[in-house]
């Protein structure tokens, strides 16, 4: 979380296009990193990454110094990631000549791995996302952003516009329901 | 005992699972992600531009097909208002015709006489 926002809101109009690609690669491992980890799809993950800097190139005008440039960005990540999160559900629950012709493309992978995970914890550690998706949104958000994005509880608190009492809460209870459920799932195997 | 040692095994699995995530490397972005994310801004900018909003207001169906109807109504609209128009102008010319050429006499067998019954 080493940025310099007063930098960058420093910056004229003109020269956003030209210092774009230093943004770009500055905060693109952050921004895929975030989006694999709520979508859990790699290609999903690359193209809500492309969908963000196009919208923090377009957005970059209507960013206000107040708030820092990493939380900014990292809401315009979430936000992304959470539609499209959406947008997929809702393509695969709905089109009726899909469920007529029983049509299966696209299908979730049954297992994620996260490529930054060491080897060795690759299979608990596809349980646990597996179990990550069953959560509810928020505690799922407030997990992904401390556990794979290593932020404290007051930026995370920033990011979801909350205070840091109810991240702690949305921690707590999200830990509580992953145990509920890994447990469930290891007592079947 | 058996039970309770499957159920410590258990919860063993559970916090390794838990833990697996602890010291994750972060994911790295692919390569040329530059390159599509210029793509993306172009082709967000020729959104951006007058046809392409009209042409997209224009291909949703509740536009179209308003489009369309209201296109219909004009074409019966119309045809009507030119077939009416055709016939007034028609029987108008037919009946100058006759004052023209004096056609007012019904047949030629008709007595034309000034005289009174």
């Amino acid at each position: 979380m080493s940025d310099q926002p007063e930098l960058l809101v420093s910056q004229k109009q003109e020269t956003i296009s030209q210092d774009f690609s230093g943004i770009v690669s500055k905060w693109q491992d952050m921004v895929y990193n975030t989006a694999l980890s709520i979508v859990q799809h790699e290609q999903d993950a690359e193209d809500i990454t492309q969908d963000v800097f196009v919208k923090v190139y377009e957005q970059f005008k209507n960013f206000r110094a107040d708030a820092a440039f990493s939380t900014w960005i990292y809401r315009i990540t979430i936000n992304t990631a959470l539609d499209a999160e959406k947008k997929k559900k809702r393509a695969k629950n709905g089109g009726l000549m899909k469920r007529l012709f029983n049509v299966s493309e696209n299908e979730e992978p049954v297992h994620f791995n996260h490529p930054g995970v060491l080897m060795d914890k690759k299979e608990q550690a596809a349980m646990l996302f597996k179990a990550l998706k069953k959560l509810p949104e928020k505690q799922r958000l407030v997990f992904t952003l401390k556990k794979l994005e290593g932020l404290s509880n007051a930026e995370i608190a920033d990011i979801m516009r909350s205070s840091k009492e109810a991240v702690e809460s949305l921690m707590v209870r999200g830990m509580i329901n992953l145990r509920k459920l890994l447990t469930s799932y290891y007592e079947k195997i | 005992m058996n039970n309770k040692s499957d159920h410590k095994k258990l919860n063993e699995e559970v916090e390794q699972a838990l833990q697996s995530v602890d010291g994750i490397q972060r994911a790295s972005a692919p390569p040329f992600l530059l390159t599509r994310i210029k793509a993306g801004i172009q082709s967000a900018a020729e959104r951006e531009s007058l046809w392409f909003k009209i042409a997209s207001l224009l291909s949703r169906p509740a536009i179209a097909t308003a489009c369309f109807v209201v296109l219909l109504l004009i074409n019966i609209l119309a045809i009507n208002f030119t077939d009416n128009f055709s016939t007034n102008s028609t029987s108008n010319t037919i009946a100058q015709q006759k004052d023209d050429y004096a056609l007012s006499v019904i047949s030629i067998y008709e007595p034309e006489t000034n005289e009174p019954y």
